[in-house]
């Protein structure tokens, strides 16, 4: 009976969100900046660096089950049409229940990871680090690319 | 267990929340972007050292161009791009502490790795050439050191410095 | 001596394959102004040890010689008549260690005194950084004689300050092309126009008498005064003709970014190319 009452005290924070039209939202925060990038010379961004790590905050009732799901790109664009690799590794991302870049849990950004949402107010963030591989023959140039972080919410 | 706890705690949220049971789990997306900026750099860097092998006292050993022993820099940049090289502050004796072994130096520039094919320079005087296609240089290195036949017995050392101006 | 002590004098140095040692510098050339006094370069250890790398800044630019090959001239105290910057540009840091795959920004500072009349100043950046060492290898007995050699890189870059109005052109003149083998040797003077150096490339185009091309060269070339270049543009395998140089200037560059490139009218013209 106590595992079904604390179940069933879920519905308040979940209602108003749902009042909302929104059971969980995600934000962007912050990109994942590779900064400057020599030639032939790979380069990795941690999920820990709480500079230039992308970051997504995440808004779901508290204590609720999320599905975290990336499409990751495997390869930014640049001048030209000229595309850099850019890989993903098993630790790559992080979920942190405290939206703390020093507080996460490292999961395979390639493969959907389950998510507990933490306490009220009912606030996460996601981290991502992530390689790039520039060619030594990759042309100089602003390079983007679009990762998106899909969370399917299990109300 | 558990799957039966969840049914009717599933149905109270939907009551409790005015809306009927969500046919499949909602979802939400956000997205952020990489970025990065590839500069074009240029570099230089030593590949090989030079190795003078076996050094007897009273027998000059020479290191061609095209031997194994000879240095080799990896010279890299934007292809065609010009470039003036030379070896500068060139030491005319290898020392230690007040012994002097005379050494001189060999030097050639090819666009592929190949100190055969190299086109020879003299290295205090330096040359000036363009890089590959591909933006490639190699510069190789060689030399003649001269014990004495009384040289002291020690380690001689000397810096030699490759200056690439581009 | 006896065949054991020239043994025991032998130093055995093998090959020594480097992890190649060095720094990456971008960009190859820096052009700062008036408007923003600042500017840097990025380097980059590409290799597994730490490099320490030393900063320095002097006066230079680049001139060819009397047969047409480009040399960095410098001038240690340069006077008045010598646009330099180099007296009162800073690098910081000057010296610094670059751990493995480490990349660090150079920032650079320009204090140009009061009054400086408009137009580029020039200085050289030189990043010094020790290559390897040749590692002190052999029998171990006092009595040997071992070499060591220290192998340091001076990668020397550009840099162009331009205060208030710059402009600049190319001047092409004395245009000449011998046919050497395979090769059409081809000299110009190129004399540099305004107050700015010029950042150009040359297309060279040699032509047959069936309008056909037989080989062509394509150059980035920066004048700072007045430049008489060779280049030898390959024509390997073309049968005897009489072909025609066609030389092309234009004030665009591959290697460097477009806002830093000054206008200035496309130069062009076309010679018989000279049997030897």
């Amino acid at each position: 009976m106590p595992a079904l009452l604390a179940v069933a005290a879920l519905p308040a924070p979940a209602a108003s969100v749902h009042g909302q039209g929104q059971p969980v939202r995600v934000n962007g925060v912050r990109s994942v900046s590779f900064g400057t990038v020599f030639p032939g010379i790979p380069k990795s961004v941690p999920r820990t660096d709480a500079l230039n790590s992308g970051r997504f905050d995440i808004r779901a009732a508290a204590g609720s089950q999320l599905q975290l799901s990336f499409a990751l790109p495997s390869a930014m664009t640049g001048p030209g049409g000229a595309t850099m690799p850019l890989s993903f590794g098993g630790g790559d991302a992080g979920y942190s229940a405290t939206q703390s870049v020093a507080s996460q849990v490292g999961f395979d950004p390639r493969v959907p990871f389950l998510a507990t949402m933490g306490g009220p107010p009912g606030r996460a963030a996601v981290f991502l680090g992530g390689t790039v591989t520039p060619l030594a023959s990759q042309p100089a140039g602003s390079y983007t690319g679009t990762i998106t972080l899909t969370v399917v919410y299990f109300p | 267990m558990k799957h039966g706890l969840m049914q009717p705690s599933l149905a109270l949220v939907a009551l409790l929340a005015g809306l009927a049971p969500p046919a499949t789990a909602q979802a939400n997306s956000g997205s952020i972007t990489a970025t990065a900026v590839v500069l074009q750099p240029i570099s230089v860097t030593g590949a090989v050292n030079l190795s003078f092998g076996n050094v007897f006292p009273g027998v000059p050993a020479t290191v061609a161009l095209a031997d194994a022993g000879a240095g080799r820099f990896d010279v890299a940049g934007q292809a065609n791009a010009p470039v003036t090289m030379s070896f500068t502050a060139l030491p005319g004796n290898l020392t230690f502490g007040a012994n002097n072994m005379p050494v001189v130096f060999t030097a050639g520039f090819n666009t592929t790795n190949s100190a055969a094919g190299a086109t020879p320079f003299t290295p205090a005087s330096g040359a000036a050439t363009s890089l590959s296609g591909t933006g490639a240089l190699f510069v190789f290195m060689g030399g003649t050191v001269t014990p004495a036949v009384n040289q002291a017995a020690g380690t001689y050392n000397g810096t030699v410095t490759l200056q690439v101006t581009y | 001596m006896t065949k054991a002590a020239w043994l025991a004098l032998a130093a055995l140095c093998t090959t020594s394959r480097l992890p190649a040692q060095g720094v990456m510098v971008a960009p190859k050339a820096v052009f700062m102004s008036s408007g923003s006094g600042s500017g840097s370069v990025t380097l980059l250890n590409p290799g597994t040890d730490p490099v320490e790398v030393v900063v320095s800044v002097f006066y230079g630019y680049t001139a060819t010689d009397s047969a047409g090959q480009l040399r960095l001239i410098t001038i240690d105290h340069p006077d008045s008549t010598q646009p330099s910057a180099a007296a009162w540009l800073q690098a910081f840091p000057r010296r610094l260690t670059l751990g493995p795959r480490d990349q660090q920004v150079v920032r650079l500072l320009a204090t140009p005194p009061a009054g400086l009349p408009d137009g580029e100043y020039w200085a050289r950046l030189a990043f010094t950084a020790k290559a390897g060492e040749l590692p002190v290898a052999g029998v171990s007995d006092s009595a040997t004689i071992k070499v060591g050699l220290t192998l340091q890189i001076q990668q020397v870059i550009g840099l162009h300050y331009r205060n208030g109005q710059v402009r600049t052109g190319i001047a092409l003149s004395g245009l000449e092309a011998v046919r050497q083998g395979d090769s059409v040797i081809v000299h110009a003077r190129l004399e540099r126009q305004g107050n700015a150096a010029y950042l150009g490339t040359v297309h060279a185009a040699i032509v047959g008498s069936n309008g056909k091309p037989a080989g062509e060269l394509r150059v980035p070339i920066t004048v700072f005064f007045a430049n008489r270049p060779r280049w030898a543009v390959s024509i390997a395998g073309a049968p005897a003709d009489q072909y025609r140089l066609r030389l092309d200037i234009t004030p665009q560059r591959d290697d460097l970014e477009r806002q830093v490139l000054l206008r200035s009218p496309a130069v062009s013209d076309s010679v018989a190319v000279q049997s030897p």
